[in-house]
């Protein structure tokens, strides 16, 4: 299977603090792999290194045979785990913006979507609640055609209600045509839909499986796995 | 739509179970066509990639019929549905016996609260066939 | 793509600027009405004819300086904040994100940004309009040489030195948000960057005034006509110093308009080299947090 992202011995350190630590690992397209681990373990550093968000670091990440920056970005759609679209947007005028710079960008799909959730294209993104701020921007995210989509804890900051159902929206927009690079440290809700685990510990993998394997050979759910491994620090 | 799966063992291996008593309870036809792999992934709240790799496992175990170009399909062959429907309820007994051994009945034992359950239920009147 | 970035970047800044805009022209209104009302007491009550006109210490020209300078800061602040909060806060995960050069993005920043500074100018003079139309004791006559003269040279001069200076600022905030050897900048390191900002700023300022005024007039009119005499405002825009109105001999006697030019061209030089300094941060050291 054609690798969509490969990285290889990444580390990151800002002044004397390490934030990761020789990181490798490939995310194959057509998969859906879970950057897994508690706050500060390193996720976002990682996914902010892919986006080209970080320069200065050491090692190698590679998008399709780019290094991160504009090209690379072209095919990469991320979900951030901030609102980073400016929240006195109209809905609409997102939508806008999505379809101006992102030439895979369905709009169409996009309204779609919308509408399913009752959200009114004219509203004005702060007018709504915290969860539909998420869901609107993660409608935006999955209506491209991407090859990789990396979402930054799409689950973290929503009520368990939401979260199945940004859980089913990833799922509906996944044609297997691109790969999914997802981190978060709730992981029950997700690990239906893993097909990789990567834990991350201290900047640090620990742990870099097939899900299904895991729980073939260690009888265990991944979210018990989880708890195990990181009792002292979740 | 939130799953009931058994995150401890491999989720594949659970679908297939689940297609496998839909087989044998005929919710599922033979020579039906099997529903792609992406609306099973979306029905089942999982990853496309597992759903994938139970229907291939299907197929090698012969329940499942691949066309090339149509995709999958129940298998029409009489006999393997029909051990099939051997095949299910052992599996049940087997968990329902090894639950009842945990309780600390003894195996003899076990036909026994079987009848009589099934005797005090027809005498309620209640449907256990739900 | 530019276009489209410079779409965007208008609406976002956009709010900042009208209300900035707004809130000037109502000062204006004001300025103009207390003005009126002290004219009118110093004629009716302490008998002088005069009609405050540009005399350089006129109480009026002070109040307008008063005025204008805050109009000029909220302007660079504004400009300043743009740049930081669509570029370092939670917007940044978006521009820097972009299927877009980091040198495009940098650029529609900077075009739309001396685009405000054009707008900014246009508010300073209709504020000077306003307060002229409202106070009923200054001569119109007068208002059109301000036009005539001064205004394009205020309007040229100050734009040039926002070309240099718009640059530079962003060069500081992006410092401030880089990351050296591991190290991040920020605190300190950016206060120290903004004094040395402000600091060239002010000798160009100072400089291209002295400068570059001069060449104004040449180039309009002929040396030894009576325009001569009159009005020049050097009113640089973004913030240090302001209305400085000179009636008579320009002090500094005759001039030399190649020295003109080469003030020019230092300052695009400072500000074609800080987009550069501030390009290549962008690339290659950005930190966004």
């Amino acid at each position: 299977m054609e690798k969509i992202l490969q990285i290889s011995n990444l580390t990151k350190s800002y002044g004397k603090t390490q934030a990761v630590r020789d990181i490798t690992f490939d995310v194959k397209k057509g998969s859906i792999v879970g950057l897994l681990g508690p706050n500060g373990s390193g996720k976002t550093t990682i996914i902010k290194t892919i986006m080209g968000l970080l320069s200065d670091y050491g090692g190698n990440v590679s998008i399709k045979g780019e290094a991160p920056g504009p090209i690379a970005n072209s095919r990469i759609s991320y979900l951030p785990d901030v609102a980073h679209i400016p929240t006195w947007f109209k809905v609409s005028r997102a939508i806008a913006f999505f379809a101006d710079f992102y030439e895979d960008f369905d709009a169409v799909r996009a309204e779609a979507m919308l509408a399913a959730m009752k959200i009114p294209l004219d509203k004005k993104i702060k007018s709504l609640s915290r969860g539909m701020q998420e869901k609107v921007q993660l409608s935006l995210v999955m209506s491209r055609r991407a090859d990789l989509y990396v979402l930054d804890e799409p689950i973290g900051a929503v009520d368990p209600a939401s979260r199945e159902f940004i859980i089913d929206t990833i799922l509906k927009n996944f044609d297997g045509e691109g790969a999914i690079l997802l981190s978060t440290h709730i992981v029950a809700d997700i690990e239906p839909i893993l097909d990789v685990a990567i834990f991350l510990r201290e900047g640090e993998i620990i742990l870099h499986d097939d899900v299904d394997k895991i729980r073939e050979e260690k009888a265990t759910s991944l979210d018990q796995l989880f708890r195990e491994v990181f009792k002292n620090v979740v | 739509m939130s799953n009931n799966f058994d995150n401890k063992r491999p989720i594949y291996q659970q679908i297939i179970d689940r297609i496998l008593t839909s087989i044998a309870k005929g919710e599922m036809a033979p020579g039906e066509k099997v529903a792609s792999v992406r609306v099973m992934a979306l029905y089942y709240g999982v990853n496309p990639n597992t759903i994938q790799k139970s229907l291939a496992k299907l197929e090698e175990m012969g329940y499942l019929r691949a066309e090339r170009t149509s995709g999958r399909y129940v298998t029409s062959d009489a006999a393997t549905i029909a051990a099939l429907k051997t095949r299910i309820p052992d599996t049940i007994i087997g968990d329902f016996v090894a639950e009842m051994i945990g309780l600390g009945i003894a195996k003899p034992e076990i036909p026994h609260h079987v009848k009589e359950y099934i005797e005090r239920v027809d005498k309620d009147g209640k449907d256990i066939a739900n | 793509m530019l276009f489209k970035l410079m779409k965007y970047d208008f609406v976002y800044s956009a709010r900042l600027f009208f209300a900035l805009g707004t809130i000037a022209i109502a000062l204006a209104f004001i300025l103009g009405g207390v003005d009126g009302l002290y004219q009118g007491y110093r004629i009716m009550f302490a008998g002088q004819e005069q009609s405050i006109i540009f005399t350089p210490n006129s109480t009026f020209m002070q109040m307008l300086s008063i005025v204008l300078i805050p109009v000029g800061v909220a302007a660079i602040i504004h400009i300043a904040q743009f740049y930081h909060k669509s570029m370092f806060g939670k917007a940044g995960h978006l521009a820097m994100t972009m299927p877009v050069s980091r040198g495009t993005v940098l650029l529609s920043k900077i075009t739309v940004s001396f685009a405000w500074v054009l707008y900014v100018i246009a508010v300073a003079m209709a504020m000077v309009a306003v307060t002229h139309i409202i106070s009923p004791y200054l001569s119109l006559t007068l208002f059109f040489t301000f036009i005539d003269i001064g205004t394009i040279a205020f309007i040229v001069h100050t734009a040039i030195v926002a070309l240099a200076a718009i640059p530079l600022l962003f060069f500081c905030i992006t410092l401030s948000n880089s990351v050296f050897i591991g190290v991040r900048l920020n605190g300190i390191i950016a206060g120290f960057i903004g004094f040395l900002y402000a600091g060239i700023y002010a000798y160009l300022a100072d400089r291209l005034t002295m400068r570059f005024t001069p060449a104004i007039d040449a180039m309009i009119m002929n040396p030894g006509t009576i325009w001569e005499q009159h009005t020049i405002v050097r009113v640089p825009l973004m913030g240090l110093q302001y209305g400085r109105i000179v009636i008579g001999q320009r002090p500094w006697g005759g001039h030399d308009v190649y020295i003109d030019i080469f003030f020019i061209a230092l300052t695009l030089a400072i500000a074609a080299i800080a987009a550069a300094a501030t390009h290549s941060l962008l690339k290659k050291r950005v930190s966004l947090q």
